[in-house]
């Protein structure tokens, strides 16, 4: 049911969407959503946290770009349309190699290794220019490749289809994938691989293959952006491409098949429009990843299916006022929290022009202490009623939640009398 | 010829640093035979048993399976050959639901190996297999309980699911009873002999009621070795067993 | 012959601090199960705040209240966050720490700024602890401090002398790098509070039952660790780079010594930071070809990470770690 309902999103949010811009933002976050479903493959399924993830994903986009330029140059025929299969050929079998080494070990041996793997990986881009093309990376034309029913992929709604259909076809694969045997195992190898042991299976063996299929799909994902920005340069094997992998999953949230949807869409708003609006949006990146990790850890799609349980028992409703409180207060504290942190930065990156600057239409001086104290007033005024708010709250969703989960029906719908 | 024992420890021994805990033991269960290993804490049956399973490697000595020496095997290759065993702490995939952990354990045997080629849903002799096995263990109501949320009980009758999934013909079980009440352990004990009829049964236990009703003969480990081994009125006995373990005048 | 003293020696200081590191971590790890991707963190955490302190009050006080004060801050952490997660898992665990280093990052770069920092010691330690000098008749010596002027001119070149300045930064690693070893070597075997953080690295349950407070003795190692990690980054600041890269690089480098050593063994990681060490620091110095186009020093930055690939396939468990299974 959900499948086709998402398909015919994706036909149709061009026509919500026009413009090249949009276009190239919704581009960019199906590119993300595939990256971010092959992570979570191995994080939220598989119970392995890899920190250089983004390997696979570049490397799959170094093969796909040399893919299409040594095609284009008519050594053969390959269709644009599947230049991002070699990237995810080429992601697969890099996955083959540096997988075997990686899924020797689990849990935090694991975490360092892909570390260490991702590092490796980023130093040999300076040792093969050849392959990597140095800083400049290697840049390609995919109107250069072949022409096929008269689709060159050149103009932006074109590749935005092309795009769309690898989205929804590698999501769905990779949800049919959690039903298969496979699938399964690497479920209950994250929950217990010592038991996974003991029914015959080699733990060892079902985190290499599913290492190898992540790294399959993350490579489609490179051959994608490949495609996407013509061009793929050092930064796509880098670590803070892996890291924002791994952020943008558990904020999306990995237990959940929808989560890393989220978190990809999330990851395009933050990186291309959130890094325009403020200088301090890693700042806040940041301290948005702790608290989630530490409070909703089940990310957003957790958030969401925890709310749509309570909804299913009635139970949401007699909470709507409390969110509803909540969310002004911390609105108005994070508005104030806000503006000193713009400040601070603007003081700290503009020591020498001006000390006023606009910051979403206000006009703010580091040199006023009006400023400050307007920053610290709203700060005060969201902060105290919050605190007083929150245990209250906090108080109302534990007795809504324990009641939804144990089935117990509310009053109305029991009926009085 | 006379088919070899199907499970034979020889001269086992297995040493943590300077502390030998298992000082050379020999045993042999036949095929369809039924024996209890009980003896005091600290005596070394965890370890014996992580010896046979293969998650410990012995210091010397040798483990045999159908006359095959298992010896240094890897757990699942050792389990792929016909050995199954449940463990003291309940061991299951708790996010998993009680359908699930079943169906996780019958797919090796079936012969589905590590496919993505197949969707689960249309496995259909899973379905039969893991529905048998829920009803024989007594679970088919809590079917889509994840495994975490079921109380102790029926989490120990999960782990006996899990372990008999596989259908092999040799059984370990470590402690089953533990932790249960009397009448629940009698329930399990019950569920344990229905289920594991025509099996070969090597049961750790402290319980002797459980004991009695699950087990033809009996070994005692003390220290390492095992000082007795026979049908249950003779061990009872002997009185080296009765000054080591079951005290004066049981 | 004085290069391969000369490297050796730096091979060696490296490695030890390397070292301070990695023992932090361990111990870390071994007790409370977490690792801590902001240990290096709190090593760039140290330097900055020892660039501070030191510009008002001195190189020496930085070296002792820069420790104590990111100490406090890791504490703190413990306390506030980490506790909070703990009932999760250890990966919760871990990525709360990784976003700390994120926030850590930036908050560092809001105060200081982007660009590296001129953290300098005082001027006992600028100039060399000893001086190799080799003289081409006479043979390898040794001069305590720079040799007297003259003796290491160019002009001298002729005559064959030549000199290998061992700088009194390095010397100042190494000396406290092994302080740190002996003073945790003593806490832990000699010490009450050692002995039961050495129970609780094997049987944390019990060591609770016991009666002592687990929760406090995690926020004390933690922050141990955190003030472990700031000397290092006070003593690596000063000697190194002061700048918000210096996270990155020595973080990924612990995580390899940790892997090659074996994850929980205070003895491997000690191993694999010299082996490290060294290797890295020969392999900058030794400027020869090893591959067509390549020389050995340019592959330096990559050999730790190649050296790692070879251990994790040939020895998964690392030189000294526990066997896997």
């Amino acid at each position: 049911m959900v499948w086709p309902v998402c398909a015919v999103l994706l036909v149709c949010a061009p026509l919500l969407f026009s413009g090249s811009f949009a276009l190239a933002l919704l581009s960019q976050m199906g590119i993300a959503i595939v990256a971010c479903l092959s992570f979570n493959l191995l994080f939220g399924q598989g119970g392995m946290l890899s920190f250089g993830h983004a390997v696979y994903a570049g490397l799959g986009g170094f093969f796909a770009m040399h893919a299409l330029n040594v095609f284009s140059a008519g050594a053969g025929w390959l269709p644009v349309s599947l230049v991002p299969l070699c990237g995810g050929l080429g992601g697969a079998a890099c996955a083959a190699v540096l997988g075997y080494a990686s899924t020797r070990r689990a849990g935090s041996s694991f975490a360092m290794i892909t570390l260490g793997l991702g590092e490796l990986v980023y130093a040999l881009t300076t040792l093969m220019p050849g392959f990597f093309g140095g800083e400049a990376g290697i840049a390609g034309n995919r109107v250069n490749g072949q022409v096929v029913w008269g689709l060159s992929f050149g103009p932006t709604i074109e590749l935005y289809y092309l795009l769309a259909l690898y989205t929804l076809i590698c999501a769905l694969l990779m949800y049919l994938f959690t039903r298969t045997p496979l699938g399964q195992l690497l479920q209950a190898v994250r929950d217990n691989p010592q038991r996974v042991a003991s029914i015959g299976y080699d733990p060892q063996r079902v985190r290499y293959l599913a290492m190898l299929l992540a790294g399959f799909f993350a490579g489609i994902s490179g051959g994608m952006a490949a495609l996407h920005f013509e061009i793929v340069n050092a930064e796509a094997v880098g670590s803070a491409r892996s890291a924002a992998y791994l952020v943008f999953t558990v904020l999306g949230g990995s237990a959940n098949f929808a989560g890393p949807v989220l978190g990809g869409v999330l990851m395009v708003v933050c990186t291309v429009l959130l890094s325009a609006g403020t200088k301090a949006w890693l700042l806040y990146l940041g301290f948005g990843f702790v608290l989630v990790v530490v409070y909703a850890p089940g990310g957003l799609a957790g958030v969401l299916a925890q709310q749509v349980r309570l909804a299913h028992s009635g139970r949401l409703m007699p909470l709507l006022p409390c969110y509803g409180a909540l969310a002004a207060c911390a609105a108005v504290a994070l508005w104030g929290t806000a503006l000193a942190i713009e400040m601070l930065y603007h003081q700290q990156l503009h020591a020498a022009s001006a000390s006023a600057f606009t910051f979403l239409g206000l006009v703010l001086d580091t040199a006023a202490p009006g400023s400050w104290l307007t920053a610290l007033g709203l700060l005060l005024a969201g902060g105290l009623p919050w605190v007083w708010l929150y245990p209250r709250c906090a108080a109302r969703y534990a007795q809504a939640k324990a009641a939804s989960e144990s089935g117990a029906q509310p009053a109305l719908a029991r009926g009085i009398g | 010829m006379t088919p070899p024992p199907a499970l034979a420890l020889r001269a086992l021994h297995k040493r943590f640093g300077a502390t030998e805990v298992v000082c050379g033991v020999d045993l042999c269960v036949q095929a369809g035979e039924r024996v209890a290993l009980i003896g005091p804490n600290g005596a070394g049956k965890s370890t014996l048993f992580n010896l046979i399973s293969g998650h410990t490697l012995p210091s010397a000595g040798m483990v045999e399976l159908h006359g095959r020496s298992i010896t240094g095997l890897q757990p699942f290759e050792i389990a792929r050959l016909g050995l199954a065993r449940s463990f003291q702490i309940s061991n299951v995939f708790p996010q998993l639901s009680v359908y699930e952990n079943l169906r996780c354990s019958v797919l090796w045997s079936l012969g589905y190996g590590y496919t993505v080629l197949r969707l689960l849903g249309s496995l259909l002799d899973a379905k039969a297999r893991t529905d048998a096995l829920m009803e024989r263990v007594g679970l088919t109501a809590q079917a889509q309980t994840l495994a975490v949320h079921l109380p102790y009980a029926q989490q120990r009758a999960l782990e006996l699911g899990i372990t008999l999934g596989s259908g092999a013909d040799v059984v370990l079980l470590d402690e089953p009873t533990a932790g249960m009440n009397r009448s629940e352990a009698a329930h399990f004990t019950g569920l344990i002999r229905s289920a594991t009829v025509g099996k070969t049964l090597l049961l750790v236990e402290h319980d002797m009621e459980v004991v009695t009703e699950l087990a033809d003969t009996i070994a005692v480990l003390v220290q390492g070795r095992i000082i007795a081994f026979g049908a249950p009125q003779a061990v009872r006995a002997d009185p080296v067993v009765q000054a080591a373990y079951l005290g004066t005048g049981v | 012959m004085e290069f391969f003293i000369t490297t050796a020696l730096n091979g060696l200081s490296y490695g030890l601090m390397l070292f301070m590191l990695s023992a932090g971590l361990t111990l870390t790890f071994s007790m409370m199960g977490v690792l801590n991707f902001a240990h290096a963190s709190f090593y760039m955490l140290g330097a900055y705040l020892g660039f501070s302190i030191a510009h008002r009050w001195g190189f020496w006080a930085a070296l002792v209240l820069a420790p104590l004060a990111v100490g406090v801050l890791g504490a703190l952490f413990e306390r506030l966050c980490l506790r909070r997660v703990h009932a999760l898992g250890h990966v919760p665990e871990l990525l709360v720490t990784f976003g700390l280093s994120y926030v850590v990052l930036e908050i560092v770069q809001l105060i200081w700024g982007r660009s590296a920092l001129d953290f300098r010691v005082p001027a006992l330690l600028q100039g060399p602890a000893f001086t190799l000098v080799q003289h081409a008749g006479e043979g390898l010596g040794v001069v305590w401090g720079a040799p007297p002027d003259g003796v290491c001119s160019l002009a001298d070149a002729a005559l064959g002398v030549s000199c290998s300045p061992f700088p009194a930064t390095r010397a100042l690693m190494v000396v406290v790098s092994l302080l740190m070893l002996a003073v945790i070597a003593a806490l832990l075997t000699r010490t009450r509070t050692g002995l039961v953080v050495r129970a609780a690295l094997t049987h944390p349950e019990m060591v609770n039952s016991l009666g002592h407070d687990l929760p406090r003795l995690h926020m004390l190692l933690f922050g141990a660790g955190a003030a472990l990690a700031a000397l290092a980054g006070v003593v690596g600041g000063s000697t190194y780079l002061t700048e918000p890269g210096m996270a990155t690089s020595m973080g990924v480098m612990v995580f390899v010594v940790v892997v090659v050593g074996g994850l929980g063994s205070l003895r491997g990681s000690f191993a694999a930071s010299l082996l490290i060490g060294l290797l890295q620091t020969a392999a900058v110095a030794a400027d020869v070809p090893f591959l067509p186009g390549v020389t050995l020093a340019r592959l330096a930055p990559a050999l730790p990470f190649v050296l790692m690939l070879f251990m994790l396939v040939l020895r998964p468990q690392g030189l000294l770690g526990r066997r896997l299974g």
